[in-house]
C-alpha cells in the first residue's frame, strides 16, 4: 500500500476559555473548548476526503491546524510521512507551499489595496517560482514573476491575463474573485488543497460552476482535496471518502457511497433526514433529534450525541445533567410543572458528573425522592436504565448513574462507526 | 378563504449615488388566510426588500409605489401611529440572525415587557410575564430563560424567543425572512416544524422568504420565484416543482445539489445589475430559450395552465 499523503492521528485541539480571576480561584481554571477531541483519518494521494458536520463540530479547526494557523494540543500530523505537528518556522514555510487553503469568502481573502496580479506576484517573490522537479527557484526577475502570474491566470481561466493583472478585487465579480483565489493557491503548485466551505456563500444557480472548476483543477494538477462542508449533498457529489463529525469527534467514516447508501450512526441518519428535499410530493414528517449541539467546553460523557440520540441505550453515557434536562423538558408543560412543583424548580437541582442532587434543607426529602423515582420511570426512557440508585443522603436527594460503556471506533459493514449499537 | 394580504403593482426604488436601484418592480401577490407562501430567490433578487416593504420598514432613500392591502386596509396610507400599531399586533416579522435583533444588554424578560407595553402601556409587569411564559411554553422554551441575557441562550433558543415575541399579539401574518439561514440543518428543520405547528395553533399565515428551494418545497403551500426584482413565476407548490415553466425556475431547480444529484448544472452568467432602467425580460441574457422579443419587451405575468400559475415569460 502506498503511503498516505496526509495522516492525522488522535488529533486534539483545545482552546482556553478566558474566565475571570475569581472564577479561576474557585476552580473553573481547566475550562477549555474541546474543539477537536481525538480525530484520526488519512487522505491518499489524488483523493477527495470530506469532513462533514454542523457548525462548531471542529472541522474548520482541523483545517487551520493543518496549515499551522492553530497549534495541536496533542496528537500527530504526518505529511508524506514527515511529522509536521509542531513545525518550526522554516518547516512551516515549506509546508505551506504544499498545503494550501481555500476559504469560504473569496472577497475577504483578497486584500482590497492590492491588484490581484500583485497578490499573486507577492506570493511568488516570497516563495520563489515552482521549479521543474517540485523544487523552488528564487528569482529577482520581475519579468519572470509576471510571466508566472500570467500563466496561473491563464490556468484558472482569467483571460487575457494582462487584462486582469491590474484589477483590484473590487472590480471583479464573485466568480472571478474565486478564480483569483484559486490562482494564488495554485501558483505554489501545492499537493493538498484544504477547501473550507468553498461554495457555502454562492447562490445555487452558480454553485455547480465552482464545484466543476475545483474538479477540473484536481484533474489537471493531480491535486488531493480535504473538502470541508456542512452540506451533505455537496459532499456526496464531491468526495470519495467522508468523515462525519460531531462535537470534535468523527462518528462515522468510510467511502461516501457506502455511508450515503446505508448510514449507520444515528447522527449521520439524523443529518440526512433533516435535509430539505426540493420535491413537495415527498413531504414526510421528520423525526428529529432533540435539542441542540451542547457546549464543547463540557462535552457530554460517553457518546457525545447521547442526550439527543433517537436510538440511545442505557449504556451510552447518561449523567447528572441529563436529569436536569429531562425535568426542564418535562416541565415545559404547565400542568406537569404544577403537579410536580414539589421537585422543582429546575434551578434547585445540581449536577456533578454522574450525580444529580437536590438539597432539601428543612423540608422532608421523602416525597421528592418518591416523585423523582416516578418521573425517571415514567419518562426517563433508556436513561432510567442507567440509574445506579436514587437515594436520600441526609437532607439531599441524589440520583446516581452507572458509568458508560467504553466507546471506541469500530469497523462495521465497510466503514468505521463510533456507536455502541455496532 | 379570503385574501389576507394583497400586493398590487408594488415597486421599490432606492436612490443611490450611482442612480436609482429598482429592487422590486411591479410585484402583485396575494396571501390567503392560513397559508404558508414561500418567496424564493437568490441574493439581491429583492425578496427581503419586498418583505420589508409590506411592514414599511424600508430606509429613507426608498420610494414605494403600488399598493399593499392587509386585511382590507391600505398599509401604505396608514399614519405612523397606525402602522406601529399594525406591526407586532397584526403583522410580525422575524429575521435571519436573532442575535442582532435582541438587545444584548436586556434580559429576555425585559424584551417581553417592552414589547407588550409598546402596544398596551397599562399592562402590569406580572401580567406581562404571565403572557411571556405562556408563549414561551408554546415555542418550547423553559421559562427560566426569562431571567437570562441573549448571549446566554443557544442559537435555536434565541430564534424561538424571537418567534415568541412575535406571537404575543397573535398576528395574522408572520413574515419570516431567512429565519433559519444562520442555523444548522437539524435546528433548521426543528424551527420550521415549530413554525408549522404554531401557525395552526394561532391560525396565522406565513410569508417564508428564503433562498432554499428545499424548505419552500417542504413547508409552503404556494411559492413565488423572484428574479431581479420581479416575480418570474408563482403558483401552488406541488405543480410548480413538478413542472416549472419559467426558464429561470427550471434552471434554478436543475442547479439544486441534493442527495440525488448525479450531474452538475449551473445557470450561465450572473444576475443583472438592478441599477438604472431596463427593458425586456431581466433573465434574457442567461436564458437558453430566449427569443428576439425578450430583449425589448417585458413579458407581463399571465395565467398559464390548469393550476392557475402566473408566469412572466413570452413562451406562454
Amino acid at each position: 500500500m502506498t503511503e498516505p499523503l496526509l495522516e492525522v492521528r488522535d488529533l486534539k485541539v483545545y482552546f482556553p476559555v478566558f474566565s475571570g480571576f475569581v472564577q479561576r480561584l474557585l476552580g473553573g481554571g481547566d475550562a477549555r473548548v474541546h474543539a477537536v477531541d481525538g480525530v484520526t483519518f488519512s487522505i491518499a494521494e489524488g483523493e477527495v476526503f470530506g469532513l462533514v458536520g454542523e457548525s462548531g463540530c471542529g472541522k474548520s479547526t482541523i483545517a487551520k491546524t493543518l496549515v499551522g494557523l492553530v497549534r495541536a494540543t496533542s496528537g500527530q500530523l504526518l505529511f508524506r510521512g514527515e511529522d509536521v505537528t509542531r513545525p518550526d518556522p522554516k518547516t512551516l514555510f515549506r509546508l505551506r507551499e504544499r498545503i494550501q487553503l481555500i476559504y469560504q469568502d473569496a472577497h475577504a481573502a483578497l486584500s482590497p489595496a492590492m491588484t490581484v496580479g500583485e497578490a499573486i506576484a507577492d506570493v511568488l517573490r516570497t516563495h520563489g517560482l515552482p521549479g521543474p522537479s517540485g523544487n523552488r527557484v528564487q528569482t529577482k526577475s520581475e519579468d519572470a514573476i509576471r510571466e508566472a502570474v500570467y500563466r496561473t491566470f491563464d490556468d484558472v481561466g482569467l483571460r487575457p491575463p494582462a487584462f486582469y493583472y491590474n484589477k483590484y478585487p473590487d472590480e471583479l465579480s464573485g466568480g472571478q474573485k474565486q478564480r483569483v483565489v484559486a490562482a494564488r493557491v495554485l501558483a505554489l503548485r501545492p499537493q493538498l488543497i484544504v477547501a473550507d466551505e468553498p461554495v457555502a456563500m454562492l447562490d445555487m444557480s452558480v454553485r455547480a460552476r465552482m464545484l466543476e472548476f475545483l474538479m477540473e483543477l484536481k484533474a489537471k494538477y493531480h491535486l488531493t482535496y480535504l473538502f470541508i462542508t456542512h452540506d451533505l449533498a455537496t459532499a456526496k457529489f464531491m468526495c470519495d471518502r467522508i468523515g462525519i463529525m460531531y462535537l470534535g469527534r468523527i462518528v462515522e467514516m468510510g467511502r461516501a457511497s457506502t455511508i450515503y447508501a446505508d448510514p449507520k450512526h444515528p447522527y449521520t441518519k439524523a443529518l440526512l433526514e433533516a435535509i430539505p428535499i426540493p420535491d413537495p410530493e415527498r413531504k414526510t414528517k421528520k423525526i428529529l433529534p432533540r435539542g441542540e449541539v451542547p457546549n464543547a467546553v463540557w462535552p457530554p460523557a460517553g457518546c457525545r450525541f447521547h442526550p439527543r440520540c433517537p436510538a440511545v441505550l442505557a449504556s451510552c453515557g447518561w449523567e447528572g445533567r441529563d436529569v436536569i434536562a429531562l425535568l426542564e423538558e418535562r416541565w415545559l408543560s404547565p400542568e406537569l410543572a404544577e403537579r410536580e412543583a414539589l421537585a422543582g424548580p429546575v434551578k434547585e437541582w445540581e449536577a456533578d458528573g454522574l450525580i444529580a442532587r437536590r438539597q432539601m434543607g428543612k423540608t422532608d426529602p421523602g416525597p421528592v425522592y418518591d416523585l423523582i423515582r416516578r418521573i425517571l420511570l415514567e419518562s426517563g426512557g433508556p436513561m432510567a436504565g442507567a440509574v445506579r440508585k436514587v437515594s436520600i443522603e441526609g437532607t439531599v436527594v441524589v440520583v446516581e448513574f452507572r458509568p458508560p460503556d467504553l466507546l471506541v471506533p469500530k469497523e462495521a459493514e465497510g466503514r468505521v462507526v463510533e456507536c455502541l449499537l455496532y | 378563504m379570503s385574501a389576507l394580504l394583497e400586493l398590487e403593482h408594488l415597486s421599490v426604488t432606492f436612490e443611490t449615488p450611482q442612480g436609482p436601484v429598482h429592487a422590486v418592480q411591479d410585484v402583485s401577490l396575494t396571501i390567503e388566510g392560513g397559508s404558508i407562501v414561500g418567496l424564493v430567490g437568490e441574493s439581491g433578487c429583492g425578496k427581503s426588500t419586498l418583505g420589508r416593504a409590506i411592514l414599511r420598514l424600508l430606509p429613507e432613500n426608498a420610494t414605494v409605489a403600488g399598493s399593499v392591502r392587509f386585511a382590507g386596509r391600505d398599509v401604505l396610507a396608514l399614519s405612523p401611529k397606525e402602522i406601529r400599531d399594525l406591526r407586532g399586533r397584526n403583522l410580525a416579522m422575524i429575521f435571519q440572525d436573532p442575535m442582532t435583533r435582541l438587545n444584548p444588554l436586556m434580559r429576555i424578560r425585559d424584551h417581553f415587557i417592552e414589547t407588550i407595553r409598546a402596544h398596551n402601556p397599562a399592562v402590569r409587569q406580572g401580567q406581562a410575564l404571565e403572557r411571556a411564559k405562556k408563549v414561551l411554553a408554546d415555542v418550547r422554551v423553559p421559562s427560566d430563560r426569562l431571567g437570562m441575557y441573549p448571549h446566554e441562550l443557544s442559537g435555536g433558543m434565541r430564534q424561538r424567543v424571537m418567534i415568541a415575541l412575535c406571537l404575543l399579539f397573535k398576528p395574522a401574518l408572520l413574515i419570516a425572512d431567512e429565519p433559519t439561514t444562520a442555523l444548522d440543518v437539524i435546528l433548521e428543520a426543528q424551527i420550521l416544524q415549530l413554525l408549522q405547528s404554531i401557525m395552526h395553533e394561532y391560525s396565522m399565515s406565513v410569508l417564508l422568504i428564503t433562498h432554499n428551494l428545499g424548505l419552500v418545497a417542504e413547508f409552503s403551500d404556494r411559492v413565488a420565484v423572484m428574479y431581479a426584482g420581479r416575480i418570474a413565476e408563482e403558483g401552488a407548490t406541488p405543480p410548480l416543482f413538478r413542472e416549472p415553466r419559467h426558464p429561470y425556475t427550471q434552471g434554478l431547480l436543475r442547479s439544486v445539489i441534493d442527495l440525488e444529484t448525479t450531474s452538475l448544472y449551473s445557470v450561465p452568467g450572473e444576475p443583472p445589475s438592478l441599477l438604472g432602467e431596463t427593458a425586456g425580460c431581466p433573465f434574457y441574457p442567461r436564458c437558453d430559450k430566449r427569443m428576439a422579443v425578450c430583449e425589448t419587451v417585458y413579458p407581463e405575468p399571465r395565467l398559464v395552465g390548469e393550476d392557475h400559475r402566473k408566469v412572466a415569460c413570452h413562451l406562454y
